[in-house]
């Protein structure tokens, strides 16, 4: 299981926070906005985990807009999410690539993914090789 | 239009780019041997890396090789990239200091010492000449052969080649074949003598008599001595 | 044999295949181990006396791979009595025969000894070496001949691919391989399922699939013990890789050194085809596959998975920068998978016994069992099977047996050239990727060489130096200068040479290497200077400031002398020494003239009266 270090793709800030943990590491605070309401939400930073912290109110199929904490800028891309067609959240990852989530919660690609397989297969290698003849 | 971070500075490039195309055209320097504008990157003398990334991952690539990507952040010279350039300097003197782009280099980055076996080779396999030769000249005569400390570039067999046309663009572009500057005489192996000695054609003559690109001492103490003569 | 056209047709020949026959079988294991020991000699003298004994056709003869306990090779295995003799020679066979396969008795001087208990042990599975393994893949080397697949049949070879053909979609294939936490064997511990996805959600029509058994470490003969002993859990492997990535083509990278290897998973794929398992519509399944060999020419970084592709493409065995990685961009430009042949071969096990079963063995991170080779100076040489987790200590004492001549233990290097040494104190730390690596060392391919007293850590330094220079592939500067320099300076400080300001020029050499190598084989040449450094950075101070090696084997800075007080005058170490460097009348202590001493140290061995010291 690898760990994203995500940052906004506008201010470049880092988008982990240290208070708040999830699957034992920082976890990706984000603010979103809901039928006029106004919050945040914490997110898994690792690869593939749909553990989260999401307040109550927001349902199943609720389509969230979501927005950096530091610069308060909007991450909505122009993205299409296949499973559910609903806009695309995109962030840009420490090591270089993007990665995507789609904003609509209990969707199956509500988690972090790779905007890209070259990107995913660059964070791999980083965590797991480190030895001559990789395997 | 993929965006990246330099040194600080947001730029902007294609997709496509090298982190050193990127730099470059930004009029970010980073120094090169291997490398050549009209030939395919290469990075085998390893002069040119860089940092990426941040933090206990970040790491040392080539950035003739490696292609710039969205969100990359790149640092040209941090400590490590620093430290590691004056190492590779120091074990290209050590393998051939009689050619003046090794002797320059070794100015530029201020070192002053070689603490190797130094050795007089003629070919540094920065693999220029075979690029050339296979790529601007279509003849493709020669190439590396053997692997390791063995490694040399010669034709097939090492025999007497039907394809060269002994246009001499292999010694053109060879960085060992420029010797160094038959300027002041040098103390040792590191020559350093634009950067030891002043150069005698500043103090004397009105006029930069060594020609040689890019030495760069003159231009450095040019404000020194023109400040001098001021006074 | 005929094509097994249906999941049934292969059932069907396993249970035929399946009937336990209470037979007389003689087991003998010959691997490259078994006949550096004489193993061949053995099996022609048993077909010889089975021939004039007239019991050709009453007894069988079992040639096998590899088992694992080479210490004690050539053995054989008696069936169905399951009598075990050890360091059987070609004089002996005579009296087994007649003995024990005809007569039942057996040979108590053939039999192995456990050196704790001192009691005899009839059955190899019960020898403490055996039976302290989770032999998991190892276990089936015993039972099968790998010259004939209707043996790999009898194990319910092949049933894994029948059940993946029959029931599963490649992504449920690929799933199971996430959740078993099958990690690369080759070295990396890369998660063998996430790698398999990127291959299969590489865009592209045409896909490769690799085996690396290039294993070029020194002291590392996990994988020929598994292409020599079961090529066939391999090559279903690969099968049932390659239907869940998507090839058609797959590629098995063997090493030119391995001439045994090379025929046996030759024989093994010719088999395999004639049986319809490899070809065209395996099992009657709209599903294509086979397999060529490539063989290695001598080049350890074609190890390196992009050294590997060139090398397969008829290039020059010389890596390529990642990215792009060969999951997108590998064979040709194609999206290729490479794993390495222990990869390959826990894949049918964990098909068929499951991936729950086979995560509950090893750690949380590791997961599964682990063949190491077991070299050096330690009791029970050979290859061993383990559940990741297990300490180092139990490794070397408990199923190694401690070491030799009753010498103390140094250290443990794992990982060949690019890995590093464990000293005592960290005896305790549990086989696990991450954990080695927490000591400064790697799992590597498994190669584990154990040092005593007597072992020089700047020597071993010096060694895996100089085997990294000769194989560095020359491209970048960093490597191939950067190892050559390192060479030069822990030579000369064995040599006495050493300066203070060495060890300083050292460490700062070894980190621009790692920093700037291209490839892994410059990124790690490092190491082994790195860890002898940090561990044992006392030992090369002794030889820079005071010039001793404290080990007795750097020979520049060793002394033989002989003490007067002892010698006799007997002569004998002035016959033997070739160089004529001692002198001395009989029955007067004799002298050595140290400038033409050449420290060979047969003058020692000669020496019956212990008047010979090293110093």
């Amino acid at each position: 299981m690898i760990q994203l270090n995500v940052k906004c793709p506008h201010c470049k800030h880092s988008l982990l926070d240290k208070t708040y943990k999830i699957d034992g590491h920082p976890s990706v605070r984000l603010l979103f906005e809901l039928k006029g309401k106004k919050d945040e939400l914490y997110l898994s930073s690792f690869y593939g985990s749909h553990n989260s912290k999401i307040p109550s109110f927001i349902s199943e199929g609720d389509t969230l807009i979501l927005s950096c904490p530091w610069c308060k800028a909007s991450l909505m891309s122009t993205r299409i999410c296949e499973k559910c067609n609903t806009q695309m959240v995109l962030m840009d990852i420490e090591d270089g690539g993007s990665i995507q989530i789609c904003s609509r919660k209990g969707c199956k690609k509500h988690i972090l993914e790779f905007e890209d397989l070259g990107t995913e297969l660059k964070a791999f290698y980083n965590v797991y090789s480190t030895f001559f003849k990789g395997d | 239009m993929i965006e990246l971070r330099i040194d600080g500075l947001d730029v902007q490039t294609e997709k496509g780019s090298s982190i050193l195309d990127v730099a470059r055209f930004y009029g970010i320097e980073i120094p090169t041997l291997c490398h050549h504008d009209g030939l395919s990157p290469y990075g085998a003398c390893r002069l040119c890396i860089v940092e990426i990334g941040e933090g206990d991952k970040a790491k040392l690539v080539s950035s003739c090789t490696y292609p710039a990507e969205q969100g990359l952040v790149v640092r040209t010279n941090s400590r490590r990239v620093v430290q590691a350039r004056k190492m590779l300097v120091e074990l290209l003197l050590a393998m051939c200091p009689s050619s003046k782009t090794i002797q320059d280099l070794a100015s530029a980055m201020e070192v002053r010492r070689v603490r190797f076996k130094v050795e007089h080779n003629d070919c540094i396999l920065c693999g220029l000449c075979v690029r050339m030769c296979a790529e601007q000249m279509d003849a493709q005569a020669i190439d590396f052969v053997n692997r390791g400390k063995d490694r040399k570039i010669t034709t097939p067999f090492d025999a007497k080649s039907d394809v060269c046309r002994t246009c001499g663009a292999c010694m053109y572009i060879c960085p060992a074949c420029e010797l160094r500057c038959q300027g002041p005489d040098a103390p040792g192996d590191v020559c350093g003598g634009c950067a030891n000695v002043l150069p005698v054609c500043l103090e004397d003559e009105d006029d930069k008599m060594c020609f040689l690109d890019p030495c760069g001492w003159c231009y450095k103490e040019l404000g020194r001595t023109k400040n001098r003569e001021k006074k | 044999m005929n094509k097994l056209k249906t999941p049934s047709d292969l059932e069907d020949i396993i249970q035929a295949i399946s009937k336990k026959s209470n037979k007389q079988c003689i087991v003998l294991a010959i691997g490259t181990c078994g006949i550096a020991r004489g193993a061949d000699k053995v099996a022609n003298a048993l077909k010889k006396e089975l021939k004039q004994q007239d019991l050709e056709s009453k007894v069988d003869l079992k040639i096998t791979g590899c088992h694992g306990f080479c210490e004690i090779e050539p053995y054989l295995n008696i069936l169905p009595e399951e009598i075990f003799y050890i360091k059987v020679q070609p004089d002996d066979v005579k009296e087994i025969i007649s003995k024990t396969v005809v007569g039942k008795k057996t040979i108590e001087r053939l039999l192995y000894i456990d050196p704790h208990t001192k009691k005899k042990i009839i059955k190899e599975k019960d020898i403490p070496f055996y039976k302290k393994q989770t032999r998991n893949i190892l276990a089936y080397n015993a039972l099968i001949d790998p010259q004939n697949i209707e043996d790999y049949f009898g194990i319910n070879g092949y049933s894994s691919l029948s059940k993946v053909l029959t029931l599963m979609t490649p992504e449920e294939v690929i799933e199971e391989v996430k959740q078993s936490g099958l990690r690369g064997r080759g070295g990396a511990g890369f998660p063998t399922g996430f790698k398999w996805n990127f291959c299969r959600k590489a865009k592209g029509n045409k896909k490769y699939i690799v085996c690396n058994a290039d294993e070029g470490d020194p002291g590392a003969y996990m994988d020929r013990g598994l292409l020599e002993g079961n090529p066939h859990s391999i090559i279903e492997g690969m099968i049932i890789g390659a239907y869940a990535i998507g090839a058609n083509e797959g590629f098995i990278y063997i090493r030119d050194e391995y001439p045994i290897a090379v025929s046996t998973i030759e024989n093994a794929i010719k088999q395999a085809r004639q049986y319809g398992l490899l070809g065209k519509n395996i099992l009657g399944f709209n599903f294509d596959f086979d397999i060529t060999i490539v063989r290695g020419a001598g080049a350890f970084v074609c190890g390196e998975e992009t050294a590997l592709i060139s090398s397969i493409e008829g290039k020059k065995g010389e890596p390529r920068q990642r990215p792009p990685f060969p999951a997108q961009k590998g064979l040709w430009r194609k999206p290729t998978n490479i794993n390495n042949v222990e990869t390959w071969a826990n894949i049918p096990i964990i098909i068929s016994k499951g991936a729950m079963w086979y995560a509950k063995i090893g750690t949380e991170k590791s997961k599964g069992t682990k063949i190491f080779s077991l070299v050096g100076k330690i009791n029970n040489t050979g290859l061993v099977e383990v559940p990741m987790g297990l300490t180092l200590k139990d490794l070397v004492y408990e199923i190694g047996g401690g070491i030799p001549k009753g010498k103390s233990f140094k250290a443990v290097q794992t990982g060949g050239p690019s890995g590093g040494c464990i000293p005592e104190y960290l005896l305790d730390t549990p086989i696990d990727y991450e954990k080695l690596k927490e000591a400064g060392s790697i799992m590597g391919s498994g190669g584990m060489v154990i040092m005593d007293e007597n072992t020089c850590m700047v020597d071993v330094a010096r060694y895996f130096l100089e085997f990294l220079q000769d194989e560095s592939c020359g491209k970048c500067l960093s490597c191939r200068e950067g190892t050559k320099r390192m060479t030069e300076i822990v030579t000369n400080i064995t040599k006495g040479h050493g300066k203070k300001e060495d060890l300083e020029l050292l460490e700062e050499l070894a980190t621009v290497v790692k920093d700037t190598s291209m490839c892994g084989l410059g990124q790690t040449a490092a190491n082994p200077v790195l860890s002898t450094l940090r561990y044992f950075r006392e030992e090369y101070e002794d030889h820079i400031l005071n010039g001793k090696c404290p080990a007795g084997v750097c020979s520049a800075l060793v002394q033989y002398l002989i003490i007067s007080e002892k010698c006799v005058g007997c002569e004998l170490c002035k016959k033997a020494c070739a160089q004529q460097a001692i002198s001395g009348e009989k029955k007067k202590p004799h002298v050595i003239d140290q400038n033409k001493c050449i420290k060979c140290g047969i003058c020692l061995e000669t020496c019956k009266v212990n008047a010979i010291e090293k110093r």
